[in-house]
């Protein structure tokens, strides 16, 4: 191809020549032709070559890598909910959901015209469901895909492996049909709680994706979930081989949070509660037990409650935390900020003179104490062991000069041991109470909120109230998480709670005194939490409730709250039951024997022994006429 | 141009000689059987190999495989034990399981102080009201013939036992190994009797030891 071109006038010539010979077309223009052609053709592959191994390499190279290389998320273990001795509150198991394909029941698949009844009869024992629902599930050609039960053991899931090995033998000797080839298994993660309902309400629970949906689970969601990995690897068949390279992202487990609960105080606080709002029949109850010292929280129990493994039976009002959701007007057992903020203003002293008449007139009302007695002549220590309103009113007033002045310092005392402020927990859906600036108070209220009416909190915010005075006078921020202990094993321990001085060290050691002839004193109201052997402080409650669906006053909340051992205190116990209705609904009949009970446990599971010391009380009356 | 020019001044015979000399001059075949054994043993250890290889990979796959599934019986094993472990040891189910036995809540515990004197109330918690009239093997489990045999001939016996026992701990003792703080009085007499003891070592008692004193 490469020759020198002819010159024109020699092919004209040859023609001219052969003339009357057989005339052959010229040889030239085809060869010419048919070069070009090849030429083209070359070139076509050239630029196909080109684009295909150079310019659109990688694509051609991932399309192929589509089928060849499969990618699989590997999922990161949820991090464990453990109490504060490491032992699993919440853990996660492998389960399986067991699946099938309708269709391959059908007549036409199976060659049996009963196969979904046949299966449903086989499987409806193993997963303890009806058989009747099972058959109906199966019984659907049209559907490709139903969920025959969630969450089923590893053990489940082999059973329904074995039975099926056993109908395909049969099946293969004649002597059987085989009507499970449509069912699957799907591995996925269960959710478990080793101990049931304990302490549920805190825990929460995960949803069916795995998440956390409630309570800690959800609040320690991102700690606990950790981080999905992925591997890619070659696969031939649906076979992974062995040879090719591999890429795989290991997961990384979530964290094992450990929390400040003990297991046991919790059992002991739930047991005494959920019996005692059934004994009850009140609406609920809540328990919380704090360590005075490190303000931990130990036990946070409420009732009723409900099993975490099985939250879709559970009743969906019951699935807070009311602990720490439920606002409620916490009554007597806040008068003790009342005489926290007297003593220490220097109001007045422990055994300063109170005269306690029979009705007290002030704003629009006559205001009466919870029984009709005559004029009563009481020491500040007494107001409290009667748990006097119209004595508390009269200790409030003296805050200020004038009744504005009064409010206010009040309010700052309310402030500062937490009410109207979240607890610092973080937890989801808590409430912060309902307290109104003292500017806002209206002319009852400011008479009312010295005895604990006219302001909400919640329960741990309570119980947070008596640990301070209990720790000397400096408030700690409750706590329920204790660290974590991340994939690498290294326990981190969370932060230190925030310290906060409320009172000095002497108008608590007072408060504690009075607390104490609470209990101690004959005329005391909280004769029923005594302990044989301890020095008890505490301090019933019974308020009026607000009935959450009408908003007026309807029915009380019985509550009891007090430290031990009262010169060197060490737990906190918070009791409350809303809206008993059987029997008795005064806080010292209702939660003085939870209290009693509950307090009398952790001091043995804390192993925290008597002081030895005797104290009789303060004096709680004086003679008029001296 | 030289180059060109030589050549073609060579005759056609003197090229043929060069070209002779170019062949070996003996004959090739004495060289070649060894020469294709050793590409045939070459070629055959190389296909063995490669096919020893492959089946060794394929075994360990295998291998790999078996194992995998091993393990992850296993792992199922222990998680069922494990949740079995869990159930009985949750505090509910223990406590049902004590009350089966006769035992009652231990109420207020009582501790011995640092010298010997009883810290607390340590009189028994009043059994409570016998339950429905205990039936020899009635629905126990038939594990626990022995022990609920003898816990039910006396329910009331149990807790009066069980009282103290829990109470005798004191949470600030020290293991009973740690020689007690310089105790004074009692530092010259080491062979105290275990009914005597020095006052001091008595609080650092484990509560199963301590069970044993008054």
């Amino acid at each position: 191809m490469s020759s020198p071109r002819p010159p024109r006038p020699r092919g004209g010539r040859a023609e001219r020549d052969q003339a009357g010979a057989l005339r052959l077309a010229s040889h030239r223009p085809r060869l010419r032709l048919i070069g070009v052609g090849l030429t083209l053709v070359m070139l076509a592959f050239t630029v196909r070559l080109v684009q295909v191994q150079a310019v659109g390499a990688a694509s051609y190279t991932e399309k192929a890598a589509v089928n060849r290389y499969v990618t699989v998320p590997l999922t990161a273990e949820r991090g464990d909910i453990t109490d504060r001795s490491g032992t699993a509150l919440a853990t996660t198991v492998d389960a399986y959901d067991i699946t099938a394909d309708p269709l391959l029941f059908s007549e036409e698949e199976s060659g049996v015209p009963d196969a979904p009844q046949q299966a449903a009869a086989l499987l409806a024992p193993i997963l303890g469901r009806e058989e009747a629902e099972l058959a109906a599930l199966l019984d659907d050609p049209e559907n490709r895909y139903v969920v025959l039960a969630r969450a089923q053991t590893p053990q489940t899931w082999r059973q329904i492996r074995d039975l099926r090995g056993t109908l395909a033998e049969q099946a293969s000797k004649g002597t059987g049909d085989q009507v499970l080839s449509g069912v699957f298994a799907t591995e996925t993660a269960k959710r478990v709680y080793p101990n049931r309902d304990l302490a549920a309400a805190v825990l929460g629970f995960v949803n069916s994706e795995g998440e956390g949906a409630g309570g800690l689970e959800a609040q320690l969601d991102e700690e606990l979930s950790g981080e999905d990995g992925t591997i890619t690897y070659a696969q031939s068949g649906g076979r992974r081989v062995p040879t090719a390279g591999e890429r795989e992202q290991p997961p990384v487990p979530g964290s094992d949070m450990e929390l400040t609960l003990d297991r046991d105080i919790q059992w002991a606080a739930q047991d005494a509660i959920s019996e005692q709002v059934e004994k009850s029949d009140a609406d609920g109850g809540y328990v919380v037990v704090q360590d005075t010292t490190t303000g931990e929280i130990l036990a946070l129990a409420n009732a009723p409650g409900y099993d975490p493994n099985d939250v879709a039976s559970a009743d969906p009002d019951a699935l807070g935390n009311p602990a720490l959701q439920d606002a409620f007007e916490p009554g007597s057992t806040s008068k003790l900020i009342t005489m926290a903020a007297v003593l220490e203003e220097e109001a007045a002293d422990t055994d300063t003179h109170v005269t306690v008449p029979n009705r007290l007139p002030r704003a629009d009302r006559n205001f009466a104490d919870h029984e009709e007695h005559e004029t009563l002549y009481l020491t500040l220590a007494g107001v409290l062991a009667h748990s006097s309103n119209i004595g508390t009113i009269l200790a409030a007033e003296q805050l200020g000069e004038s009744q504005p002045e009064a409010n206010e310092a009040l309010h700052s005392y309310l402030d500062a041991f937490g009410f109207g402020r979240p607890t610092g927990l973080g937890f989801p859906g808590e409430t912060a109470g309902i307290l109104a600036p003292s500017g806002d108070w209206n002319a009852s209220q400011q008479y009312t909120i010295p005895f604990g009416q006219g302001l909400s909190i919640n329960a741990v915010q309570a119980a947070s109230v008596y640990s301070t005075v209990a720790n000397g006078g400096e408030r700690i921020d409750p706590t329920l998480v204790r660290g974590w202990r991340g994939p690498d094993g290294q326990f981190e321990a969370a932060t230190e709670p925030e310290r906060t001085r409320v009172v000095s060290e002497e108008t608590a050691a007072e408060l504690g005194e009075m607390l104490e002839t609470v209990v101690a004193s004959e005329d005391g109201t909280g004769a029923a939490a005594r302990i044989p052997g301890y020095r008890v402080a505490g301090k019933t409650g019974t308020s009026n409730r607000v009935d959450p669906e009408t908003g007026a006053y309807s029915g009380y909340t019985s509550s009891f709250a007090g430290f031990a051992p009262a010169d060197e205190p060490r737990v906190t116990v918070y009791c409350a039951v809303q809206n008993p209705t059987e029997g008795a609904y005064t806080g010292s009949e209702v939660c003085g024997p939870v209290f009693n009970e509950v307090m009398a446990f952790a001091l043995g599971a804390l192993q925290v022994p008597p002081t030895g010391t005797e104290f009789g009380g303060l004096p709680v009356s004086f003679d008029p006429d001296e | 141009m030289s180059h060109r020019d030589r050549f073609t001044t060579l005759t056609g015979l003197t090229r043929l000689n060069r070209l002779g000399g170019l062949v070996p001059a003996r004959g090739t075949t004495a060289a070649r059987t060894p020469f294709v054994l050793l590409v045939v043993v070459l070629l055959g250890t190389g296909m063995v190999t490669l096919l020893i290889l492959n089946a060794s990979l394929n075994q360990g796959s295998f291998e790999l495989s078996e194992l995998r599934r091993e393990t992850q019986e296993l792992t199922d094993e222990q998680q069922r034990l494990q949740a079995e472990v869990d159930a009985y040891s949750a505090p509910g189910a223990l406590a049902e399981r004590a009350e089966e036995l006769g035992l009652v809540p231990a109420g207020p515990p009582a501790f011995l102080g640092e010298d010997g004197a009883l810290l607390g109330d340590a009189s028994p918690t009043p059994a409570p009201e016998p339950p429905a009239p205990p039936e020899p093997g009635d629905d126990d489990a038939p594990g626990d013939g022995e022990d609920g045999g003898s816990g039910e001939s006396e329910p009331q016996e149990l807790p009066t036992e069980v009282v103290p026992q829990g109470g005798v701990a004191d949470p600030r003792a020290e293991p009973s190994e740690t020689p007690p703080p310089d105790p004074g009085v009692g530092a010259g007499t080491p062979e105290a009797p275990a009914g005597t003891r020095d006052p001091e070592v008595e609080p650092v008692l484990p509560p199963a030891e301590g069970a044993q004193t008054p």
